[in-house]
C-alpha cells in the first residue's frame, strides 16, 4: 500500500509539471468542443491526434490525449441541454431531461447538475482504476460470449419500462431498433441480410449517422411545427436561469450519483459492453428508484443519472486496458495504439517499469476530470449565451449544416448523409406518433450485441442453451433481466385489477 | 441519371422559394407539413448537390435553403450565418481533422 502512495504521488508530481499540464488542460477544452458539435467526437479527434503525439515526450501527449478522452462525453451534454441535440453518443439520454429542463428556463441548473455529475463520476471511476484495477480486470475476464449475451439481454430488459406510461409502445419501438439491426451480414456466417444490393448496407446502418438524423434532423424538421411566422416563439429555450446548485438538491441527488458511477464503472470495465448501454442503464435504475417522479419532463435525476455513468464507463474502460492490455472499446483501443507508438507495453509490467507514466496516466484523469468541470461550466455559460442570441431559423439551418457534414465525416461517404436524412424522418415521424426514440436506439446498439454473443456461446456449447444457465454470472444476468421487464407489465396489470375492483364497489 | 436528380431537386427548391409564406395561409396543420416537406426537398438537394458541386456550394444552399424555409428574411444576417457556418466547418473538418470533404466541379 505504501508503494502503491507513493506511486501515485509519482504520478501527480508528473503531471504537474507545467508544460505537461498545460497539454492536459489544453485537450480538456479541446474535448469539451468536439463534444459540443454533434458528429464530432473523441474517438475521430484521438485518431487524428494520434500521430501529433509522436513527435512529444510520452506523458506529454498521452495526458492531452486523456483530456480529451475525459471532456468529450461531458461536453456532449451541453448540446442536448440546450438545443436537444447530443453532442455526442454518450449524451442522447441526457436530452430526455436535459432539454424539458432547459425549455423550463432551468437551463443553468442542468448544465451544473450535468457538471456535478460528470466531475463525480469521473473522479469515482478514476480513484477505483488507481486502487482496484489489476484486481477488477481479472474479475473482468470471466466474461465469456455467454455472459454478454445475459449484460444484451438484461440490456433490452429494460425497453419494457423505458417508455413511462406506455409499454406497448416502448416494445414497438425496440422490436423496430432490433429489425434494424440484422440489417448488414450475419455475425458467423457472414451472409448478407436486407442489404437490397447496396453494398454500403453490408455492415450494417451506421449508427452515427443514424444518431445523428434521429435528434439533429428530427429536431431541425420540428421546427416546421411552429411555422415561420412564429418562429421567435414555442419550442426553444427562452432563459438559462441560475447556475445555482442547492446543497438540498446536491444532496437529493448523491444516492443516483453514487449507484449510476458505480454502475458506470462496471460496465465500462467490461469489454465492448459499451456506453450507450451504460446510459440507459443508469437512467433506468434512477427513474426506479424515484418512481414519483416524472421522468422526461424535466426531472434534475434524469441529468444526473446519465452524466454520472458516461464519464465513470471512461475511466473504467482503462482498467482492462492498463491492466492486461486489453481495450475495451475504441477509443481505448486508440489508447493501446498511443502507448504502442512510444514503445510502451500495457499491462502489469508498465506500472513496474514505467510507473512514471503509468501513474502519470492515471493522475491525468483525476486532475483532467477536476479541470474539466471548471472549464466546463465557462465554455457552457459562453455557449448558452451565444445560443439564445442566435435566431431560431439561422440556428436550425446552422445545425443542419453540422450534422450533414458530421454524418459525412463518419467514413467520408455522402451515404451516411442519406442514413441521417431518412432516420430524421423516421424520428419525426415517430414523435409524430408519440413512440419513444430510446428503445429503438438501444435496440439497435444491443440487437448486434445479442446476436454475435449467442452464435458464439451457442458455439462454444456445441449448440447446448445449458452454457446460459450453468454460467452464475449469465444466469444472475437473466433472472435479473426477467425481473426487469415483466415488473412494469405486472404493474400494469395491477393496476387494472385494481381499477376494476373501484368501479365495481361503489355500485 | 444524377442530372435529371439535379433537375428535380433544383424544382423542389425553386418551388419552396414561391410556394410558402403568401399562399398556404390556410391552416396550421398542412402549412407545417408544407415546411416539413420543404425542408426535406432542401436538405435532398443539399445531398445531391455534394457530390456533383462540392462542398462549399452545396453547404451554401443547405444553410440559406433551410434559413428561408424556416422563415427567416433579413439578407444580411442570413449571408453572414451561411457564408460563416460553410468557412467554420471547412476550416474544421478540411484544415484541423484533414477530413477530405467532396470537391465537384467548383470548390
Amino acid at each position: 500500500m505504501g508503494s502503491l502512495l507513493s506511486n501515485i504521488a509519482l504520478g501527480f508530481q508528473v503531471i504537474l509539471q507545467p508544460h505537461v499540464f498545460l497539454m492536459l488542460a489544453g485537450g480538456v477544452l479541446l474535448g469539451l468542443v468536439v463534444g459540443v458539435i454533434p458528429g464530432l467526437n473523441d474517438t475521430i479527434t484521438i485518431s487524428i491526434l494520434i500521430p501529433i503525439t509522436f513527435a512529444m515526450e510520452p506523458i506529454v501527449g498521452l495526458a492531452m490525449l486523456v483530456g480529451i478522452y475525459c471532456a468529450a462525453c461531458y461536453g456532449g451534454s451541453f448540446a442536448s441541454i440546450l438545443v436537444g441535440i447530443p453532442g455526442t453518443a454518450s449524451s442522447v439520454v441526457t436530452t430526455q431531461d436535459g432539454y424539458p429542463m432547459a425549455r423550463k428556463g432551468l437551463a443553468g441548473q442542468a448544465l451544473s447538475i450535468s457538471t456535478a455529475s460528470s466531475v463525480f463520476g469521473g473522479v469515482f471511476s478514476t480513484l477505483v482504476l488507481m486502487f482496484a484495477a489489476p484486481w477488477l480486470a481479472e474479475q473482468a475476464l470471466r466474461f465469456g460470449p455467454a455472459e454478454y449475451f445475459a449484460l444484451a439481454v438484461f440490456g433490452l430488459s429494460t425497453i419494457a419500462g423505458m417508455g413511462g406510461d406506455s409499454v406497448l409502445r416502448s416494445l414497438i419501438s425496440g422490436v423496430l431498433g432490433l429489425l434494424i439491426a440484422t440489417i448488414g451480414m450475419s455475425p458467423q456466417v457472414g451472409y448478407p441480410r436486407f442489404y437490397f444490393g447496396n453494398p454500403n448496407l453490408l455492415d450494417g446502418i451506421p449508427f452515427i449517422p443514424a444518431l445523428i438524423g434521429l435528434f439533429g434532423i428530427t429536431s431541425v424538421m420540428g421546427m416546421s411545427n411552429t411555422g415561420p411566422s412564429t418562429a421567435a416563439g414555442t419550442g426553444r429555450v427562452g432563459q438559462i436561469g441560475s447556475f445555482r446548485l442547492e446543497r438540498a438538491l446536491i444532496r437529493r441527488l448523491l444516492p443516483i450519483w453514487v449507484i449510476c458511477a458505480a454502475l458506470g464503472t462496471f460496465i465500462g470495465i467490461v469489454p465492448g459492453a459499451g456506453m450507450i448501454m451504460a446510459v440507459y442503464l443508469a437512467y433506468e435504475i434512477a427513474r426506479r428508484r424515484s418512481p414519483g417522479l416524472e421522468f422526461g419532463t424535466g426531472v434534475p435525476e434524469g441529468v444526473a443519472a446519465p452524466e454520472a455513468a458516461n464519464n465513470s464507463v471512461v475511466g473504467g474502460s482503462m482498467v482492462p486496458l492498463l491492466s492486461l492490455g486489453v481495450p475495451g472499446n475504441s477509443t481505448s483501443a486508440l489508447f493501446l495504439g498511443a502507448l504502442m507508438i512510444h514503445g510502451l507495453r500495457p499491462g502489469p509490467m508498465l506500472f513496474m517499469e514505467q510507473p512514471q507514466i503509468a501513474y502519470g496516466i492515471l493522475a491525468a484523469f483525476f486532475i483532467g476530470n477536476i479541470l474539466m468541470g471548471g472549464m466546463g461550466l465557462l465554455v457552457a455559460r459562453f455557449m448558452s449565451g451565444l445560443l439564445l442570441a442566435i435566431p431560431q431559423p439561422l440556428l436550425g439551418g446552422a445545425v443542419a449544416a453540422f450534422c450533414a457534414v458530421g454524418a459525412y465525416s463518419m467514413g467520408n461517404n455522402i451515404f451516411n448523409i442519406w442514413i441521417m436524412l431518412i432516420f430524421g424522418v423516421l424520428g419525426f415521424v415517430m414523435n409524430k406518433l408519440r413512440l419513444p426514440v430510446s428503445p429503438m436506439i438501444l435496440a439497435m446498439v444491443l440487437g448486434t450485441m445479442a446476436e454475435t454473443s449467442l452464435q458464439q456461446a451457442l458455439v462454444i456449447s456445441r449448440g447446448s442453451y445449458s452454457i446460459f444457465y450453468t454460467r452464475p454470472i449469465a444466469l444472475v444476468l437473466l433472472v435479473v433481466s426477467a425481473w426487469f421487464f415483466l415488473m412494469p407489465i405486472a404493474k400494469i396489470f395491477m393496476q387494472r385489477m385494481r381499477s376494476k375492483k373501484l368501479q365495481s364497489v361503489p355500485k | 441519371m444524377s442530372i435529371v436528380a439535379i433537375i428535380l431537386g433544383a424544382l423542389q427548391f425553386v418551388a419552396a422559394l414561391t410556394l410558402p409564406p403568401e399562399k398556404a395561409e390556410k391552416d396550421q396543420l398542412s402549412r407545417s407539413m408544407v415546411v416539413f416537406f420543404e425542408i426535406l426537398g432542401v436538405i435532398v438537394l443539399h445531398i445531391l448537390l455534394l457530390g456533383v458541386a462540392g462542398f462549399a456550394v452545396a453547404n451554401l444552399v443547405l444553410t440559406f435553403g433551410l434559413f428561408i424555409v424556416l422563415g427567416y428574411r433579413r439578407w444580411l444576417p442570413m449571408a453572414v450565418a451561411a457564408i460563416g457556418v460553410t468557412v467554420l466547418l471547412y476550416l474544421v473538418f478540411r484544415t484541423a481533422l484533414g477530413i477530405p470533404l467532396p470537391t465537384g466541379i467548383l470548390l
